[in-house]
């Protein structure tokens, strides 16, 4: 289980990633990173929503509101041109830090 | 096993919205888009085989609580937590008015009947203290009453009120400026029975007019004191029962802050117009309505000045705002004798300097107190009553969903 200190640090940048596949709803979000670390990172679930709001009042992401094919409306979050560029950034400094750790180590550890 | 009659899911998530929705934190959306969250999560769980009730417990655990959720949301909607916040303390304001003059009149019979009893300076002093405090604490009883036994009534009257909010707005600041005059007009039928009185008690020798009122100055820094000691008092009290305390203890808080930056600015906000007006006291009549007109807009000037002022110092000093909210919360004595201090200090220092721009007593003649009366009418009813149905109808746009 991850930290609640790198859990935190971590959340824009997942859910950045994950946006950049395709657009997606809270939930599924949840349900991604759940299924991508083997449920080792868990995010307490009614704390995404405020990183959203956030990350959409910073201008990152974009939301819309819509039917889903089973009919009940949904709130879909997608990235804008500004969370790219902040996906970007979020990457090399991931990937610095990942590095830095590999050398220091010299194992693999899957970061990525 | 289960009984589906037992468990009604779109029951459950009703309830769970209204006890959300009094929070400030959480707008009608927020709350729509955590309920498809909710919804999800339920249903996948009673895939996996889940009793629905055991279903939404888990699925609502997994969410967070309804503080968690708030502390969270709140950090994002500052801006509407402090709406809220102004929302309430705009009633207090208003209250203000409405206390301050059913309290006044009460202590001004006592005044005049123990005047006529030939009490003592000191005890005519004590006994107006004493009726200022029963008629205010027995005015507060009666509108907690209202408020917890009868709220469907505030409730009615708030969705009245925000269907027609001029009208309502009008009949506001009208049915306040009767509980105003009520008073005021009531001392004075009652003024021959003082002169009877007068005329039939014990004559006071004239120098204990001095003495009185020197107590009642006296018990007015006493009444300021007691007033601004509560508010540490109070958000100790609310953040004790935090976890069993209804919202409206929390709104109350506010209120009450309402009530003590009324008080406490009114001399600071009133006197540059007074001091223009008395400086144009000697001036031809149609000169002097022009200082009045311009004392308005000093007057709104400063008002809007101090508030913002408040705002910006909060604003920008979020670590101190907190330790001062802490240690009022942790430590209510400590925080009540700082901030009673703190504000004698501003108080007394303004106080000295008016005496130092102003020598002495100045009159501001007839014109001019009509002028002073509407300034303090604008901005202590007219615009604490429009700003409060602005942000009232801006909160219920925001909570477009809400019904119990």
């Amino acid at each position: 289980m991850l930290s609640k200190e790198l859990v935190a640090a971590s959340t824009t940048t997942l859910v950045l990633s994950i946006l950049s596949e395709g657009e997606s709803y809270g939930y599924a979000l949840i349900q991604r990173v759940q299924e991508l670390s083997d449920g080792k990172i868990e995010w307490s679930e009614g704390m995404l929503y405020p990183v959203l709001h956030w990350m959409q009042k910073q201008e990152l992401i974009e939301s819309e509101w819509r039917e889903s094919e089973t009919g009940r409306k949904r709130k879909y979050y997608r990235l804008c041109k500004e969370g790219r560029r902040a996906l970007e950034g979020e990457r090399r400094e991931w990937n610095t830090v990942h590095s830095t750790l590999t050398k220091l180590w010299k194992t693999q550890p899957s970061l990525t | 096993m289960e009984n589906p009659a037992q468990f009604d899911l779109n029951d459950r998530i009703r309830q769970w919205r209204i006890e959300l929705a009094n929070s400030p934190a959480l707008g009608g959306r927020d709350l729509d888009e955590l309920e498809t969250h909710l919804r999800d999560s339920f249903e996948v769980l009673r895939a996996r085989g889940v009793e629905a009730r055991e279903a939404f417990e888990m699925a609502l655990r997994r969410l967070g609580t309804s503080r968690e959720l708030e502390a969270e949301f709140a950090k994002v909607n500052s801006s509407w937590v402090w709406s809220e916040r102004a929302l309430w303390v705009l009633c207090g304001v208003l209250g203000a008015n409405l206390l301050g003059s059913f309290a006044a009149f009460f202590s001004n019979v006592v005044l005049n009947l123990s005047t006529w009893k030939g009490l003592g300076p000191r005890m005519i002093g004590c006994l107006q203290f004493i009726t200022y405090w029963i008629a205010t604490v027995a005015l507060i009883w009666l509108v907690v009453q209202v408020v917890t036994r009868r709220s469907h009534w505030l409730q009615r009257a708030g969705e009245v009120a925000l269907k027609k909010p001029v009208w309502a707005g009008l009949a506001l600041i009208g049915g306040l400026e009767v509980l105003q005059v009520l008073p005021r007009h009531a001392m004075r039928w009652l003024e021959p029975l003082w002169q009877h009185l007068a005329n039939t008690g014990r004559s006071l020798p004239a120098e204990s007019h001095t003495v009185i009122s020197a107590w009642l100055v006296w018990g007015f820094f006493l009444t300021q004191a007691l007033w601004v000691a509560s508010v540490p008092l109070m958000a100790a009290y609310v953040w004790r029962k935090r976890s069993q305390s209804g919202v409206w203890l929390q709104r109350g808080l506010w209120v009450l802050i309402g009530v003590v930056v009324a008080r406490l600015f009114t001399g600071l906000i009133l006197e540059p117009s007074s001091v223009l007006l008395a400086v144009s006291y000697s001036a031809p009549p149609l000169v002097q309505h022009l200082a009045g007109l311009a004392s308005i807009g000093l007057c709104l000037g400063v008002a809007a000045g101090t508030l913002l002022a408040l705002a910006k110092t909060v604003s920008k000093y979020p670590a101190q705002w907190e330790w001062v909210s802490r240690l009022c919360r942790e430590r209510p004595l400590v925080g009540a004798i700082l901030c009673v201090s703190a504000c004698a200090a501003v108080e007394t220092s303004l106080y000295f300097v008016a005496r130092m721009v102003l020598p002495g007593q100045l009159g501001i003649g007839t014109i001019g107190s009509s002028w002073l009366r509407a300034s303090g009418v604008l901005v202590y009813v007219v615009v604490p009553t429009t700003l409060l149905l602005w942000l009232a109808r801006r909160r219920q746009a925001r909570f477009p969903a809400v019904t119990s």
